[in-house]
């Protein structure tokens, strides 16, 4: 296949999940994580399966540290054709409790680190024409949720960020999407475990990547699992 | 349809119309064996003489899908002869008529509804209780971007279209329990024929500009999104809307 991806937050949960997936169906993948132990259970995964990766220690609320995991990714496989944003922090608390110390790590994390991951990979995109950047939100971004003032606007800055990125790159072969998970509901939470409910959103991510998916951008995919629900 | 059992049944309503063609060549290399509903039986002839050509097989049954009685003897048909559906993909309609409100007979708004909405309605109405018998398939419709955006003289073609969306959700949300997943699709501007000889050569050219990819879409864009709602990389999706228009409507 030849393309190569970056997956940020691929120390665990959908991250990892889809670096997995992309990685099986032959990408080379670079898993960025600030989390150095976890990423090195990930890539001892990858190495048994033989895949090509690189793994980097990435902080993606800095911009510093970011443009360094694009340029070394960028001198080792010489073109980015993915980018998802997986990296994501939670930390429930009512509003009173949401001190801007709160607020700022949640909105960094969860916003910025897309903002700062997509301004670095785009320049490449452009010059390749063609790119694909998925970015992960949440159904809580629509419908609200109790305790998560930040993390809901962290997660619908997400989405407008796409939309205006997606007109902006549009006319070069860059597609800019967002796919929706639903992480609380308890009927999911009923019916599926934590690594399964990520296992289901992979073959979306995969999917956005895809060449099948080239018309498709500034879209949304919610995933709210209604069927599994009882 | 004689490796029923084996080989998943997709009943396709408007398929032998341009983003028609793209839907069924494209399921029908996927492994479905598509059965075509659509009125018009010359250009069905054609889409069955191109599976043979590709050697596959499909079957063709003219109906019109806004009569209640041909649609479920369709339906009927095809589970006697198949056994079982596993996916319906409801692509016949088409803006038909366009006027502004004032102009607009009533009898050809009704036909606008009739052909896009109602034929959803009887085609899904037709295949769930095979559906629940089974306890699963998936259901396709097609919306558009005209039931978010709206559009002049198109007062009928947008209620529709949105109204397919509500239906959609609805029917999510009705079939759950029986694991059907029910999901639309709504494609841009897309270079069928229909569509294209409304448009000078210059005005379509115009009107690809104005889309964010500067392009239209082609049917196997639409054929595209419409094997990704039907197979399993879109399992934990149900009474949503796929558009996919090159950016031209960011609902």
């Amino acid at each position: 296949m030849g393309r190569v991806a970056i997956i940020t937050g691929a120390a665990e949960g959908v991250g990892q999940a889809v670096a997995l997936q992309l990685a099986n169906e032959g990408a080379a993948v670079v898993l960025a994580d600030c989390q150095e132990d976890r990423l090195l259970k990930v890539t001892t995964e990858l190495r048994e399966l033989k895949h090509e990766f690189l793994a980097l220690p990435t902080d993606v609320t800095n911009e510093n540290s970011v443009m360094e995991l694009f340029q070394q990714s960028l001198s080792h496989f010489k073109r980015i054709d993915i980018l998802v944003n997986g990296a994501y922090l939670c930390c429930p608390a009512p509003v009173e409790d949401v001190t801007e110390g709160v607020w700022d790590n949640c909105i960094r994390t969860n916003l910025v680190s897309t903002f700062l991951c997509s301004k670095a990979v785009v320049p490449t995109m452009l010059a390749q024409r063609h790119g694909r950047i998925i970015s992960f939100s949440s159904v809580d971004a629509i419908d609200g949720l109790k305790n998560a003032v930040h993390y809901a606007a962290a997660k619908a800055g997400i989405i407008g960020f796409s939309k205006a990125l997606a007109i902006e790159v549009a006319p070069f072969g860059i597609t800019v999407n967002t796919i929706c998970l639903d992480e609380h509901s308890e009927d999911s939470a009923a019916t599926l475990e934590q690594s399964g409910r990520h296992q289901e959103s992979v073959g979306s991510a995969v999917f956005l990547a895809s060449d099948a998916a080239s018309y498709i951008t500034g879209q949304m995919l919610v995933l709210n699992g209604v069927t599994e629900l009882r | 349809m004689s490796t029923a059992g084996e080989t998943k049944i997709a009943v396709i309503s408007g398929g032998a119309g341009g983003i028609g063609r793209a839907v069924v060549s494209r399921l029908s290399d996927l492994g479905f064996f598509p059965v075509m509903l659509d009125n018009n039986e010359a250009a069905g002839k054609i889409v069955i003489e191109a599976l043979r050509n590709n050697g596959t097989k499909g079957k063709f049954l003219a109906v019109d899908v806004t009569h209640k009685s041909e649609v479920q003897d369709a339906f009927n048909a095809v589970q006697r002869h198949s056994g079982r559906i596993d996916l319906l993909v409801n692509l016949a309609g088409g803006t038909l008529h366009a006027h502004a409100v004032q102009d607009f007979p009533l009898v050809e708004w009704l036909r606008v509804i009739d052909v896009n909405l109602k034929a959803t309605f009887l085609c899904c109405q037709a295949v769930l209780p095979l559906m629940k018998a089974q306890r699963g398939g998936v259901i396709v419709n097609t919306s558009s971007n005209f039931g978010v955006t709206g559009s002049p003289t198109r007062t009928a073609y947008s209620a529709a279209k949105a109204g397919i969306v509500a239906l959609t959700r609805s029917l999510a949300l009705e079939s759950r329990s029986y694991r059907i997943r029910v999901n639309a699709i709504a494609p841009g501007l897309t270079a069928t024929e229909r569509v294209m000889k409304l448009y000078t050569r210059e005005n379509w050219a115009m009107q690809a500009d104005s889309i964010p990819m500067k392009r239209v879409a082609e049917p196997s864009d639409i054929a595209d999104g419409v094997a990704f709602l039907a197979s399993d990389d879109s399992r934990f999706m149900s009474g949503q809307t796929l558009h996919v228009n090159g950016g031209l409507v960011l609902p």
